[in-house]
């Protein structure tokens, strides 16, 4: 565990501003899971998005996340990055970005990962349910 | 006037040292394994003090395992390495401090071999001797310490250390007493693994240190939850550690001062005991720790002569603190060949930095009253010249 | 307590902040009588005194004879004296009785003597994390050296019957260790009536310095010594007394005597309060039942929640509260409770499991803004999981 680093994750996990339970929208256009078993972790992206295709822009994105609390953290940054981007620029978010930005030590990586699979899924199926 | 002439056995804990525990004594007290705030802020306040000690005997931070006490990181060192392989050979200087010198008898017991190098008539270790018996092979560990707590002798660390190391066993130092008095420099002076004591250096009792090379395989003596890198287990005596660390840090800064401000006194001494009737130094002709001094009066029995002083508020001891009271002359004094009946009659003083040439007059002024007393005989040295 | 922070400390289990005269006493000794206890001068034996006070205060407290107990550098260090010490002195036909439930110092150093061929059982408990006397005793009738139980586990506050279990263990022959770091202060221990030959203490569970525990050794229980070098303590534990812990140790041991049932009554009603408000969660089990759970301890496991973000959720942002899950030891291992998971928990609900302790300085508000706090972070951490 390090919660000596990165206050900056820390308050994300304990005022995330990206969960769906505090999300007002009902029509959601894109949602993806993913699980970690071998850390107990869950997470689920959920997308609304003006229209389909690659340059449709995703108006709202919001998470639910069980685990430990950086794979809460990873979720909410990664929904705040791509909320008012197009669906290809969403598509271009890489794992770096994450672990850097929230300056994940090795063995909180899998919390990116984690979260970007569900954000894969949930992109995919927003770009065919509207496209 | 009362004196206090006995820092090799304790030091009063330094006023810095205790206003720097004071807080983990009151308002912070977590426990160093708690993953919460109270306990995070402990954890760093014990690897802060681990910094510091590790500075001061030039170690690294991850080579500090700390303990309950000097004789317990001796118990370890030894035991340590016995634990991991079936018995063997050790080799250890028959001066060492009881802590040594019982534990090895303990492994004795156990069907380890230990053999005792030989020391010169001044307390030096052999050389020649160590290499002799190392060339027997299958020694696993070397124990000798640095600085003598009796006599203050000092080994040659630099011709005693490549000898063992060419002969592929580790070797274990015993540096209690040199820290405070002449300095210690873990990473020159080729010991795999030393010793350290918190209230050797005006620090809190119930503290100490095990210096380990990682190179080193030991086994743990207290096991329960890992700490220490699995070396040593148990709550973390936050406020005793924080001592530790604010003694070592004290030290560095004023030890050049203290040592030479205790040789003076040590000195003065010599040349008022030299003066006297009946008196004999042990230890004389060697390099010995600045601050220790420790001589018979002919015709007094030690332990005799340490009650009369404290009866004249002068506090002194005969051999060490840990064997007081046995009544037996020191073992380390009959290794280095002193007659029984002279060593019967040893007393040490250990100065300190705080003490005075005042005091230093006032002793000797004492010692000479008592010793013209006709030669006085007391209970304990008609025992002696029974024994001689 | 640290007001300046806003954390609410309810993790005495873990470690307990001073009691008031604790301090003082540490400090008067520190002034007063810095001198090594063993040394045989004045300020040696002024040091001694303040040793044996400390041992006829703790003596009365646990009813034993002050110099049956033996100062060790804590609770840790006399379970592992009591568990290597009486294997080594009994040799190969020993055979020791355990709980899975025990701290890792027990765990560890049965472990250890496992390895090294001591022949180890370790009994289960129920739901209730209570041992089944009947299955004990079968196993002790079967032949026993020692049986070795902690009085009140620290994770749950579980108390086992030390009086039953020492009568077992009378009708046999076997020897009784108590680990009673949890109890001690909490419940009553007379170590005569409950037949105890051995029995392991801590300083800083009751308000003491961390740093110091004992071992009370009834006479003519044999074990043989960990720490060897000096002989103090009869020999059963070499090393530097350190006066000024074990005046806080008695010091400490003073003020719980004084306070002990009080406490218990406070303690008790504040617990079941600070439950009332927990209760009104979905989805919670309190572990271990009421009857049998010392008064300062309430161990919950809470479903749809992670352990991890739980006691994070918990431990840090505004009014933190200090609690545990797990104990400090072993949580650096990221386990999760081992002595959960023996009263049936499954591995997600023992790791998902926060341990409240309460003690001196917990009043009527600090349970309630704990149980507020709990509540509304249990459900903050459901809604994010997307669970209604």
């Amino acid at each position: 565990m390090s919660r000596d680093r990165g206050a900056g994750w820390l308050s994300r996990f304990l005022a995330p501003r990206h969960a769906i339970a505090e999300c007002a929208i009902i029509q959601w256009h894109g949602l993806g899971e993913a699980d970690t078993p071998g850390e107990d972790a869950h997470c689920r992206i959920q997308l609304a998005c003006e229209h389909g295709g690659d340059d449709g822009r995703i108006v709202a994105a919001a998470f639910a996340a069980f685990g430990p609390p950086v794979v809460v953290a990873c979720a909410d940054w990664v929904c705040e990055q791509v909320e008012d981007r197009t669906i290809k620029d969403a598509r271009s978010l890489n794992l770096r970005a994450i672990e850097q930005a929230l300056a994940l030590a090795a063995g909180e990586r899998y919390a990116a990962l984690l979260v970007m699979d569900a954000l894969d899924m949930a992109l995919a199926r927003a770009s065919s349910n509207l496209g | 006037m009362s004196i206090y002439f006995d820092h090799n056995a304790t030091t009063p804990m330094h006023p810095d040292v205790f206003e720097a525990m004071r807080p983990w004594l009151t308002e912070r007290h977590g426990n160093a394994s708690s993953l919460h705030r109270a306990g995070r802020e402990a954890r760093a306040a014990v690897d802060e003090a681990r910094g510091l000690v590790a500075d001061c005997v030039n170690a690294h931070p991850s080579q500090i395992i700390f303990t309950g006490g000097g004789t317990e990181a001796d118990n370890m060192a030894l035991k340590g390495v016995a634990a991991l392989r079936r018995p063997g050979r050790m080799l250890i200087s028959p001066i060492e401090h009881p802590a040594i010198t019982d534990a090895a008898e303990a492994l004795e017991r156990d069907g380890w071999q230990i053999g005792r190098v030989a020391v010169d008539g001044q307390g030096r270790v052999d050389v020649a001797d160590l290499e002799r018996q190392l060339a027997g092979g299958d020694v696993a560990l070397v124990s000798i310490m640095v600085a003598n707590n009796e006599t203050g002798v000092i080994q040659d660390m630099d011709s005693i250390a490549p000898v063992v190391r060419a002969a592929g066993a580790w070797l274990h130092t015993d540096a209690v007493q040199a820290v405070g008095k002449l300095g210690f420099d873990f990473a020159a002076s080729g010991a795999h693994c030393a010793s350290l004591s918190s209230h050797k250096i005006q620090g809190p009792k119930g503290v100490g240190a095990l210096v380990v090379d990682k190179q080193m395989d030991m086994s743990p003596l207290v096991h329960g939850g890992g700490h220490e890198q699995g070396l040593r287990s148990g709550s973390y005596n936050v406020a005793g550690i924080v001592g530790f660390g604010a003694a070592a840090k004290r030290l560095m800064a004023d030890r050049d001062a203290e040592i030479a401000h205790m040789r003076d006194l040590r000195d003065k001494l010599e040349t008022g005991l030299d003066a006297m009737p009946g008196i004999t130094r042990f230890s004389a002709n060697a390099e010995r720790l600045a601050n220790t001094c420790q001589f018979a009066v002919a015709g007094y029995d030690g332990e005799g002569l340490l009650m009369l002083l404290d009866r004249e508020d002068i506090a002194v001891s005969s051999g060490s603190a840990c064997a007081a009271g046995t009544g037996e002359p020191s073992p380390v004094l009959l290794a280095m060949g002193v007659d029984p009946a002279v060593a019967q009659g040893a007393i040490r003083v250990s100065l300190g930095p705080q003490n005075t040439l005042d005091e230093i007059q006032q002793f000797l002024r004492v010692l000479g009253r008592l010793s013209d007393g006709g030669g006085m005989a007391m209970p304990g040295s008609i025992s002696a010249s029974v024994l001689g | 307590m640290s007001a300046t922070r806003d954390v609410r400390y309810l993790d005495h289990a873990a470690t307990t902040p001073l009691a008031p005269g604790v301090f003082e006493a540490m400090q008067q000794a520190l002034l007063e009588t810095p001198a090594n206890p063993a040394s045989l001068h004045g300020p040696g034996r002024a040091a001694a005194e303040q040793v044996e006070m400390a041992a006829d205060t703790l003596g009365t407290l646990v009813n034993a004879r002050p110099r049956d107990l033996i100062w060790t550098s804590g609770a840790t260090e006399s379970i592992n004296l009591a568990l290597k010490g009486a294997a080594e002195f009994v040799g190969d036909a020993a055979h020791l009785v355990s709980v899975v439930t025990e701290h890792s110092a027990t765990l560890d150093t049965l472990a250890w003597l496992e390895r090294r061929g001591t022949r180890v059982t370790r009994l289960g408990v129920d739901s209730a994390g209570r041992l089944d006397l009947d299955a004990l005793e079968t196993v002790v009738a079967d032949g026993a050296t020692l049986v070795s139980v902690m009085h009140v586990n620290n994770e749950t506050g579980v108390i086992q019957d030390i009086e039953a279990i020492g009568a077992i263990c009378g009708r046999h022959g076997a020897l009784l260790h108590v680990d009673a770091a949890q109890s001690l202060g909490r419940l009553p221990i007379d170590c005569a009536r409950m037949n105890i030959a051995l029995l392991s203490v801590s300083a800083h569970k009751i308000g003491g310095p961390k740093g110091i525990g004992a071992l009370f050794v009834r006479p003519r229980t044999g074990i043989a010594a960990q720490v060897h070098g000096g002989g103090q303590q009869r020999g059963l534990r070499s090393g530097t007394l350190a006066t000024h812990q074990i005046a806080g140790f008695g010091a400490a041991a003073r003020r719980v005597a004084e306070t002990r049932d009080s406490e218990h009554q406070r303690l008790a009603a504040l617990r079941d309060r600070l439950w009332a408000h927990i209760e009104t969660l979905d989805g919670v089990m309190r572990n271990g039942e009421r009857a049998h759970l010392a008064a300062p301890f309430l161990n919950v496991s809470v479903a749809d929640v992670h352990g991890e973000a739980l006691l994070v959720g918990l431990t840090e942002g505004a009014l933190a509260l200090a609690v545990s899950s797990g104990a400090a030891c072993s949580a650096a291992k990221g386990q999760s409770s081992y002595v959960l998971r023996a009263m049936g928990r499954t591995p997600r609900e023992a790791g998902a499991s926060i341990r409240f302790s309460l003690g001196s300085d917990t009043d009527t508000a600090a349970v309630d803004e704990a149980g507020a706090r709990f509540v509304a972070e249990v459900r903050r951490l459901r809604a994010l999981a997307g669970v209604a």
